[in-house]
């Protein structure tokens, strides 16, 4: 897959994984106005891997997943939908999705309906 | 609202509106709130200027306990240190030691043994009574006291909701004991996220399976929870789930990178 530039359901997706604030969040908003991506698929489980200009501001995150970046959301049968954050270098690297029961994704989440999954 | 330490961020009335919010510093000193929110922090009981535990009092400006773990070097290498000195990642609501799994686990595990004791005490009770010999039946009623403390603890943490949702979503009730759920672990992906540290798959995957099914089976049936594993020096952290028939490790990660 050629990286590309976000779709705005792509993009909407991402920031609202960074909508609350942690450290180093504000240089992860800053990478993606240049983020390029790509999707790929393990087990029916999509990851959208980003390529980031290293001109860009490094994230100084402290863990690899920032837990305020992570998501839940349900899946069309009600089954929850997980979305996490790969910070790499201080870059993003990826977003992973993944079903709690291992299954095939049947329904990809949007942004509205993406929860932080810790209070 | 709890975070993921357990500690209290916000409370809200019955309509839904926040009355009060808190934040705290890593070891538990109130650094903002309106109203102040009492006993708060990570599962403790109290707070002050020593934020209290259920065994010992720690100072928040010092990250320290007050006295020696009253379980000695089995709590850690350092007698007086809170939650390995690793406070965000690791809440030590009974100050013993710290809990290394989900927080909303370590209540699971207390409520479990706290039960199976009290069934245990309340056996030994009656076989004095009747002039029984002492221990007959108390390991029987242990185990029932540890199934009726699985039960409360559910409904205590939350994780009711969860497995209701599962169980809503067609992929059945979660009736499966812990003890059968923990024998069979299956694992999603995460191989892709070892590029680079050298390790292999099947290392890492047996160093999960082996702490799942070691440790964390007495509080499998939180639904969902975390862990770390140490391989070669580079810590795996990972995110698993009690199904009915199994637990599913979503996926793992190097924790710093």
């Amino acid at each position: 897959m050629v990286p590309r530039a976000m779709n705005a359901q792509e993009r909407a997706l991402v920031e609202k994984l960074l909508q609350r604030d942690f450290q180093g969040r504000d240089a992860l908003r800053a990478q993606i106005e240049s983020a390029l991506v790509a999707w790929t698929e393990e087990n029916g489980s999509p990851v959208m891997s980003f390529t980031v200009d290293d001109k860009a501001p490094r994230a100084e995150v402290e863990l690899r997943v920032p837990l305020e970046a992570e998501g839940v959301a349900e899946d069309e049968d009600g089954v929850t939908i997980h979305l996490l954050l790969h910070v790499v270098d201080g870059f993003l690297r990826e977003l992973e999705l993944f079903r709690e029961d291992g299954e095939p994704i049947k329904r990809m989440p949007t942004a509205d309906s993406v929860h932080p999954a810790y209070d | 609202m709890r975070d993921r330490l357990s500690s209290v961020r916000s409370v809200r009335n019955e309509t839904g509106t926040t009355v009060a919010t808190a934040g705290y510093s890593a070891y538990g000193e109130e650094k903002a709130g309106s109203p102040p929110i009492e006993s708060g922090f990570a599962g403790a009981l109290g707070a002050g200027d020593l934020v209290q535990f259920r065994h010992r009092h720690c100072d928040p400006e010092t990250g320290q306990f007050l006295t020696e773990d009253p379980i000695g070097f089995a709590g850690g290498g350092n007698l007086y240190a809170y939650a390995v000195n690793n406070p965000v990642s690791y809440p030590d609501p009974f100050g013993l030691s710290p809990c290394l799994v989900y927080p909303q686990a370590c209540a699971v595990v207390a409520v479990i043994a706290g039960s199976a004791i009290g069934y245990a005490a309340a056996q030994l009770f009656a076989n004095i009574q009747d002039d029984k010999p002492l221990l007959e039946g108390v390991g029987a009623a242990a185990l029932e006291g540890a199934y009726v403390g699985t039960t409360a603890a559910l409904v205590a943490v939350g994780a009711e909701a969860l497995l209701g949702r599962l169980a809503a979503a067609g992929v059945g009730a979660a009736t499966a004991a812990p003890a059968e759920a923990a024998t069979n672990i299956t694992f999603g992906h995460g191989a892709r996220h070892l590029a680079g540290t050298g390790l292999r798959q099947a290392d890492v995957e047996a160093a999960i399976r082996q702490q799942i099914s070691g440790q964390v089976v007495r509080a499998s049936e939180t639904g969902s929870f975390w862990g770390r594993v140490v391989v070669n020096d580079w810590t795996i952290e990972y995110r698993a789930f009690t199904l009915p028939d199994r637990i599913h490790v979503g996926t793992y990660y190097v924790v710093r990178k």
